[in-house]
Parts: C-alpha cells; sequence; structure tokens
C-alpha cells in the first residue's frame, strides 16, 4: 500500500539527496574560487606520505600551518623547515621570528636551506611607543603582552611580503582576530606561515589551513626516533585520520618515511 | 673612486665672477710683503687695474648668494656661529698653503711671485713663479703683431691677490653641483687644494657605467663654466695620481691639447681617465713623483738619487724608507700602494633636501605631529625627484614652545623616492615619542644617495614586475624602524667552534658608511635567491636548532655518560638513550677556557636534549632542545 507516509519518506530522500548534491556543488564552487585565488601553486612538502594526507597533494602557496608539538624536542621545528625546503625553491627568504631569541640555525644548511637566505626576527619586547610610556607606572604593560604584540606585528608585516616565501614563528595565544588578519596577509602574499605551537593550542580554534599534531611514537626498539605526524585539521575538507610516521636517524639525521604504516584511506578528502 | 680636479682653481674662481666673454688677463700673486699672510683680506688694487673691478672679483661669490640661481656659486645660509667656525678652519688650512706655496716658488720666500695665471696671461707671458713687479712691466708692454698688440690694449690685466681661503670655501660649495653623483663626496686635504673626492662606489651601474658617470659629471660641470678632469681608479690616492698626473697647481685653465693615452672619453673636451680594477698600480709607473703626493723636500732628495718616478720609488725596499723620507712621504706612498686606506672626510650638505613647519598653535599630540608629517613629506619627496636622488635617512626635529628639541630618525635600506615608503618608516618610529609638550616647529631633513635603477613598470600585468628582494626592503624598513636595527638580523657562520658563538649575526640595516648600496643589493639577492644548499657535515645535525642562552644546570649523577632522570622546567623523564659524547675544548691561548663533553639524551617521553657535562666542574648541562 501506497500510503501519505510512503510518500514523504520518498520526497525526504530525494530532498536530502537533492541538498547534498547542491551542497557538494558550493564547495566545489568554493574550491574553485579559492584555489584561483591562491595563484593555482600546489608545492609538494618534500614527504610523499605527508603529500597524501594533504587534500591537493602538496601544500598550497599562502597558507597557514599549524605544527603542534606534543613536548620540547621532538624536531618539529625541523620538520617543519625540511617542508619550508621545498616552498623555498621559488624566490623569497625564509624568516623566523624568534622571540625567546634561542633558535640556533647553525644546522639549517644541514635541512638543505642555505643560511643566506634566513633573516630572523628577534623583537625585544620593550615597548616604548607612547601610549605605553604615558600609562600611569600600575598601567604599564608586561614585557611578555609586548612581547606578543610584536610578534604578531612582525608576523603579519613578513607574511603580507611578496618577498618572503616561508615565515616560521613560536606562538603560543593567537586570538581569532589575528589568525583572521594572519590568513588574509598570506593570501595577499602567497606566503606560507608555518606556526610552532603548544601541545595547549589543540584546545583552541584554529583559522589555519593545516594543523599537524606531531608526537612521539612508543619506542620500538629501533636505534632511530620515530615521530608520527597526524593531520588534524584542514581547511574546507571532510577530514578523516591521516597519518604519518617518520624515521630520523641517530646519525646521519635522514628522515625516513615508514610507508606501510601509512594507512592509504585515511587521509583529508578534498571538497573538490 | 673618483678624483675630480678643479684646472687652475684660483683663476676658475675668479673667471666664474667675470661674464663669459671677458678676454682679462687675470694672475694671482702670493700676499705682499706688508698683508702679513694670506689669512688677512687684502682688496687693495695691486696691478693697472682699477679698485672697483678688484672688489668686485673679491666680493662677488657673497653678493652671488642673494641670487641663488646657480648653486655652485651661491654661499649656504648658515648660522654665524658655523660660519664663523668654518671661517677660521678656512684660515688655518690657508696658512699651511701659503707655507707650501713659498716652498714651491722660491721667489715668494722673500717678495712677491705670480702663483697662478689664466690662459689669457700666459699668452702675455705671465707664468707662476714669476715676480709680481716683472709680471706688471711683460702685462704693460705686450710685444708681438699689431693685432695682438691691440688685442692687449683692449684688455686689462687684473693681478688680485691670492686667498686661499675664498679658494677652498668657493671648492666645498662645488660639492653641491656633483652631489647627484655619489653619496659621500670629500675634499683633496693636500695643500692647495683643488680636488674633490668622489666615492663612486655602486654608483656606476646607476649612470650606465662609470664612464658615462665621469662624462655626466664633466658635462654638468661645463653648464657651469668648470674646467675639469675626472680620474677613476681602486684608491683615492690612485686617483688623485692621475688626475695630477702633470704636476700639481701648474696648470692651464683650457682644455689640454695633447690628449692622454689613457683616456677612454669617447668627446675630445672631456678628459677622463680610467683605470682598469686591480691595474692601477702598474698603470702608475710612468707618472711623477709630485703625482704621488710627495713632500717637496722628499721629491728633491730622491731627485738627487736618480729617482725621478712613481716606478723607481715604488720598487724602493718599504723597509728601508722610513728612516730616509718623512712621514707624510711614507704615508703617502702607503695609499698609493693601497697598504692603507684613505677615508674621504664626508663634505656636509649645503642645502639639504629639507621641509619645515612651524605654527602659532603648536601640535599637541602623536596624531598632529603624524599629519603634519604627512604634510611635510610631499615637499620632501618633490625635492628628491628634481634632485633625481633618493633618501636613505629621514630625521624628524620637533621644536617645543619652550625650545627644547626632540629627533628621530628613520633609515631604509634603499634609497627611495617615494612619500609613502618615506612616511611609513617615520610613522612607526614616531610612535616610539613621548611628548612632554607641544611642538611649535616640525623640520624634516633626509639623507641622500644616488637612485637606483628605475626599471620599466608593467601596464596591464600586475604581478610581472614585483621583485622579491624589493619588496623584502620595503618590509626591512618597516620591521628596523618599529623594532629597531638589532632586531632584524642576518646569520653567517663566524671561525668559532663554540656552539654559542658558531653564528655571528649582523643586522640588515647596516650603517651606510660602512657598505655600499651594491652590499645592500647583494644581501637582498641572496636573502631571495634559489640556489641550492652547499653541502655541510653531518655533524651540524647533532647542533640543536634551540640554543640556550644560559646553559641550565642538571641535576643529574656526576658520571662520564648521563644517566637516570632528567628533569628540566616542567618536564621530567627518564633517559631512553644517549648518542655521544662529542668533545668541545678551546684552545689555552683564548679568553675564554671551555672543555665540554656533549650528549645527545633521547627521554622516553620521547623529547631529545643537548646537554654537556663540565669538564672543568664536572657538572651536568643543558644548552638545547631539538626541535
Amino acid at each position: 500500500m501506497f500510503g501519505w507516509a510512503q510518500l514523504s519518506v520518498f520526497l525526504m530522500t530525494a530532498a536530502a539527496a537533492e541538498s547534498s548534491v547542491v551542497l557538494d556543488q558550493l564547495r566545489r564552487q568554493l574550491k574553485v574560487c579559492q584555489v584561483a585565488n591562491r595563484s593555482d601553486q600546489i608545492q609538494s612538502s618534500g614527504f610523499q606520505a605527508l603529500d597524501r594526507l594533504l587534500p591537493d597533494g602538496g601544500l598550497p602557496s599562502g597558507c597557514v600551518v599549524e605544527w603542534i608539538s606534543q613536548s620540547d624536542g621532538l624536531r618539529t621545528a625541523s620538520l617543519a623547515l625540511s617542508c619550508a625546503k621545498n616552498l623555498l625553491r621559488r624566490p623569497g627568504a625564509l624568516a623566523v621570528v624568534d622571540a625567546a631569541h634561542e633558535f640556533h640555525p647553525v644546522s639549517l644548511s644541514h635541512l638543505g636551506i642555505p643560511l643566506s637566505r634566513l633573516l630572523l626576527i628577534r623583537p625585544s619586547g620593550i615597548d616604548l611607543t607612547e601610549s605605553n610610556r604615558s600609562a600611569p607606572p600600575g598601567a604599564m604593560k608586561s614585557q611578555t603582552s609586548v612581547l606578543l604584540k610584536e610578534t604578531l606585528w612582525s608576523l603579519e608585516q613578513l607574511a603580507r611580503c611578496a618577498g618572503i616565501s616561508v615565515v616560521l614563528a613560536w606562538i603560543d595565544r593567537l586570538s581569532v582576530t589575528a589568525q583572521r588578519r594572519l590568513q588574509l596577509a598570506v593570501e595577499h602574499s602567497g606566503a606560507t606561515v608555518f606556526l610552532m605551537r603548544p601541545a595547549t593550542a589543540l584546545a583552541q580554534t584554529s583559522w589555519a589551513d593545516f594543523r599537524f599534531h606531531v608526537q612521539s611514537t612508543p619506542n620500538t626498539g629501533s636505534s632511530a626516533q620515530q615521530l608520527d605526524v597526524r593531520l588534524v585539521r584542514a581547511r574546507n575538507c571532510v577530514l578523516q585520520n591521516g597519518r604519518m610516521v617518520l624515521d630520523i636517524h641517530d646519525e646521519t639525521g635522514a628522515v625516513s618515511e615508514i610507508s606501510e604504516l601509512a594507512d592509504p584511506a585515511a587521509s583529508a578528502v578534498s571538497a573538490g | 673612486m673618483l678624483c675630480l680636479r678643479f684646472l687652475n682653481w684660483p683663476i676658475q674662481r675668479l673667471q666664474r665672477s667675470l661674464p663669459a666673454d671677458s678676454t682679462d688677463r687675470i694672475a694671482v700673486h702670493s700676499p705682499l710683503p706688508d698683508t702679513g699672510g694670506a689669512h688677512t683680506r687684502n682688496n687693495a688694487p695691486t696691478g693697472n687695474v682699477s679698485a672697483s673691478r678688484s672688489e668686485s672679483l673679491q666680493t662677488q661669490p657673497a653678493d652671488s648668494a642673494a641670487s641663488g640661481s646657480d648653486p655652485g656659486r651661491s654661499r649656504p645660509a648658515r648660522g654665524g656661529r658655523r660660519r664663523t667656525k668654518s671661517r677660521r678652519i678656512s684660515q688655518q688650512n690657508a696658512v699651511r698653503d701659503l707655507a707650501f706655496v713659498r716652498e714651491l716658488f722660491p721667489v715668494a720666500r722673500s717678495g712677491t711671485a705670480i702663483i697662478s695665471a689664466s690662459d689669457a696671461a700666459w699668452a702675455a707671458g705671465i707664468r707662476p713663479g714669476l715676480p709680481l713687479t716683472e709680471a706688471r712691466s711683460m702685462a704693460s708692454s705686450v710685444s708681438g703683431k699689431p693685432a695682438r698688440r691691440r688685442q692687449a690694449a683692449a684688455a686689462e690685466t687684473i693681478f688680485t691677490e691670492w686667498q686661499p681661503a675664498d679658494d677652498r670655501d668657493e671648492l666645498l660649495l662645488m660639492a653641491e653641483l656633483v652631489r647627484r653623483f655619489a653619496p659621500i663626496i670629500g675634499m683633496d686635504d693636500g695643500p692647495v687644494p683643488d680636488s674633490l673626492l668622489l666615492d663612486i662606489t655602486g654608483c656606476g651601474p646607476l649612470f650606465g657605467g662609470e664612464l658615462p658617470l665621469a662624462e655626466q659629471l664633466l658635462k654638468t660641470l661645463q653648464q657651469h663654466r668648470l674646467h675639469c678632469r675626472a680620474a677613476i681608479s681602486d684608491t683615492v690616492a690612485a686617483a688623485w695620481a692621475f688626475a695630477h698626473a702633470d704636476g700639481h697647481f701648474l696648470q692651464r685653465t683650457g682644455p689640454s691639447q695633447t690628449r692622454r693615452s689613457t683616456s677612454t672619453s669617447t668627446e675630445w673636451d672631456l678628459p677622463v681617465v680610467l683605470i682598469p680594477p686591480g691595474q692601477a698600480e702598474a698603470w702608475l709607473h710612468p707618472l711623477p713623483l709630485s703625482a704621488g703626493r710627495i713632500p717637496l723636500q722628499d721629491s728633491l732628495l730622491l731627485n738627487q738619487l736618480g729617482i725621478s718616478n712613481l716606478k723607481q720609488l715604488l720598487a724602493l725596499p718599504s723597509d728601508d724608507l722610513p728612516s730616509r723620507l718623512s712621514e707624510a712621504a711614507i704615508r703617502n706612498l702607503n695609499l698609493l700602494r693601497g697598504t692603507t686606506e684613505e677615508i674621504i672626510t664626508a663634505i656636509p650638505e649645503a642645502h639639504p633636501v629639507k621641509a619645515v613647519w612651524t605654527s602659532e598653535y603648536p601640535a599637541g599630540g602623536i596624531e598632529e605631529i603624524r599629519q603634519v608629517t604627512a604634510f611635510l613629506m610631499p615637499q620632501i619627496a618633490d625635492q628628491l625627484q628634481r634632485r633625481r636622488v633618493g633618501a636613505i635617512r629621514v630625521r624628524c626635529q620637533l621644536k617645543t614652545e619652550q625650545g627644547s628639541v626632540q629627533k628621530i630618525s628613520a633609515e631604509l635600506l634603499k634609497p627611495t623616492q617615494t612619500e609613502k615608503e618615506l612616511l611609513d618608516v617615520l610613522a612607526l618610529k614616531l610612535e616610539t615619542l613621548l611628548l612632554p609638550e607641544p611642538v611649535a616647529s616640525v623640520t624634516l631633513l633626509a639623507t641622500v644617495m644616488p637612485l637606483p635603477i628605475a626599471r620599466q613598470r608593467d601596464l596591464f600585468n600586475t604581478d610581472e614586475h614585483i621583485r622579491p628582494a624589493e619588496e623584502l626592503a620595503m618590509v626591512l624598513n618597516r620591521l628596523s624602524s618599529r623594532l629597531g636595527k638589532q632586531a632584524v638580523l642576518l646569520a653567517e657562520f663566524s671561525d668559532s667552534q663554540l656552539p654559542e658563538q658558531r653564528l655571528q649575526l649582523s643586522p640588515v640595516m647596516h650603517d651606510q658608511h660602512q657598505g655600499s648600496s651594491d652590499e645592500t643589493e647583494r644581501r637582498l639577492d641572496l636573502l631571495v635567491a634559489t640556489d641550492d644548499c652547499p653541502d655541510t657535515a653531518a655533524s651540524d645535525f647533532n647542533v640543536p636548532l634551540r640554543l640556550l642562552n644560559i646553559p641550565e644546570k642538571l641535576t643529574l649523577p656526576q658520571t662520564d655518560v648521563p644517566a637516570g632522570r632528567l628533569a628540566w622546567r616542567e618536564t621530567s623523564s627518564e633517559i631512553s638513550a644517549v648518542i655521544g659524547p662529542q668533545r668541545m675544548q678551546t684552545n689555552w691561548w683564548d679568553d675564554t677556557s671551555v672543555a665540554r663533553d656533549y650528549f645527545r639524551v633521547r627521554t622516553e617521553a620521547g623529547s631529545e636534549f643537548w646537554i654537556f657535562r663540565n669538564l672543568n666542574d664536572g657538572l651536568w648541562y643543558l644548552h638545547g632542545t631539538f626541535e
């Protein structure tokens, strides 16, 4: 018996199917617009496994990437710089915003980046602006907040510059406004921004195009250090549980991928 | 380096005050015995010339200041104190000049001698070194053909006393005529100077090469009725030598009739000597000793020994010379050899690029000051464009109602004429300003440099003309202005093997006097270049990306190999793997004695640290983390 209930179910199903088609179409159109705005340049990260995780098979120009390190000493920045090496194939400098004044680029050339490409920005955190100096002593801004302000300002200036290919910075806290400004800046210039962030950032909102979480894998008896890199956010993508494992050789520092552990299905599916 | 010689400068200076078609003969003589030296002004006529003519020659430069039509002929509007000080220095130097002239011309020691003569005066037989009385009689009795006698009768001979201080002052003003050709212009610091020294390092490409630069320079000066010779070489001393190859101070005004074989100029009347880089010493060989700025006494001594040119002099063993020659001779010889660097003392600009705002209603806050600077900056940009130079630094002087002055300065990596760029860097500096009182006057001053080559803009494709190095220069200007020079750095490897001293960091915005625009371009090009990385030692891998400024002490057992639980800041974990040791030890003769055994340590949490054992005290320190 073909009743009204069945008819309504049929119509609802048809409507749902139609809406999903419309949504897909809208997604595609959005994607086309964004890709067109991004100077249509996709570059390999230098790691095939990582490229497979990424929706476009590489890092598009003009994007913000967050690298979240579970703890200190996990070679997360080295990993980011290894990816930066490929991005530096186009003209432009590598800018490092080093608010802590602890970045030591001796091993940069070992990662494949000439020291002559490095521009090091070290904000001092001393605010000499009139607004701060004219304030009453009790209301003086702390050095930390000034340092953060200067770091963000430098980061935005560098991200907006067409003469910079990659910007790398360590940022603990990042407001939504700052993230949006950063995003607009990279869309304007085509630069790639790598933000090195602590594990606490996982709980914070992100506007980054990609967010990677780097952890150490349990020791399997190998002499090499193993890193587990997970893609935990990809903008405009339906994200699945993508991960890769990297092996860093103790003596030579060579980074190799352990491909058999990567699940081909565990990747982000492009919205396009 | 370029040496620009104003041929027969005392005469040229005087001739500029006469009409262009004047046929008057001019002769300059040393001070009369009763005047007491060159530092006293004596405008009295001393020849068959009327008083009014002689005074007009002496006072012309001061009068021309009012007209201001010719920058080379007008005096700068300086403060009285500054003018007095400058005048005092000129007069001190003038005493030295007079001593040199008396040494050069024996007649001038006891009497009055001609020291310089115009072409017309030369034609009448008046020569430097001639006693004044004899020169006067020659001027009044010109012999020869009737036509020549008629011409001589129509012309006057002007005998005027030499004023070396005026010569020096006028020479300083000539620097304004050639300001756009070089960022640093100095004056020849020898006695009786007749040359300007231009540091044209890196400026050649802006004019299509060093030769076109020199030719444009001479053409500019010809338009001002100035006859000059330019010599370009690696060092100041060599450039000076080639510009004074035919002797010092005894030069006719007009162009030389015999062209030098070294000249590569394309025009006959533009005498330029351009010495290829690295070949200066070989080219110096045939020049006389006077071209090497060897003092007269030393030259006489060397002549007695049969040494008459620079080839013979340079061939002498340098160790033996100090005992035989004067200190000045040895210094100048070293300058010629290039073993000592000659610094050009820059002549300050007489007419700086400047814009001033004053008001009876003072500006109270930073926002108002910013608006004032936005009002003044177009004037600066306009002046820069008219002079065809770019600003490398903008200084802002703020004068309060009480008279106190605050100064800020914003620098740029590359010279620019762009108003927005200049305003950008100045606005960032203004933010750091504290204004205790309202400001009644704002002055903007620009330090200028030659502009880089302009590049063709594409009208339709906006992306094609984006040059990364130029974009980078702009952002570096902003960063250096806001954060300070010391915050924007470049890194280089140093010779030290100590990890904390392995890198040498230097500001991108270096002192303009230390580096040329070439060096700036080179640095920017290297930053954006896509060259491959040179091969490096694998040991670099063992140095972490994060190095603590001060190593932090760890509480580990004092064993040869680290073991146990590594606690650092908020983290604590058992050591699971150790790689090392790698010993680093400084030489015993170094200032700081360092002896360390470095280990790469991995904890169970997966973190990797760089720790060392200080061999002096046996304690463990954490020096970095592998990020």
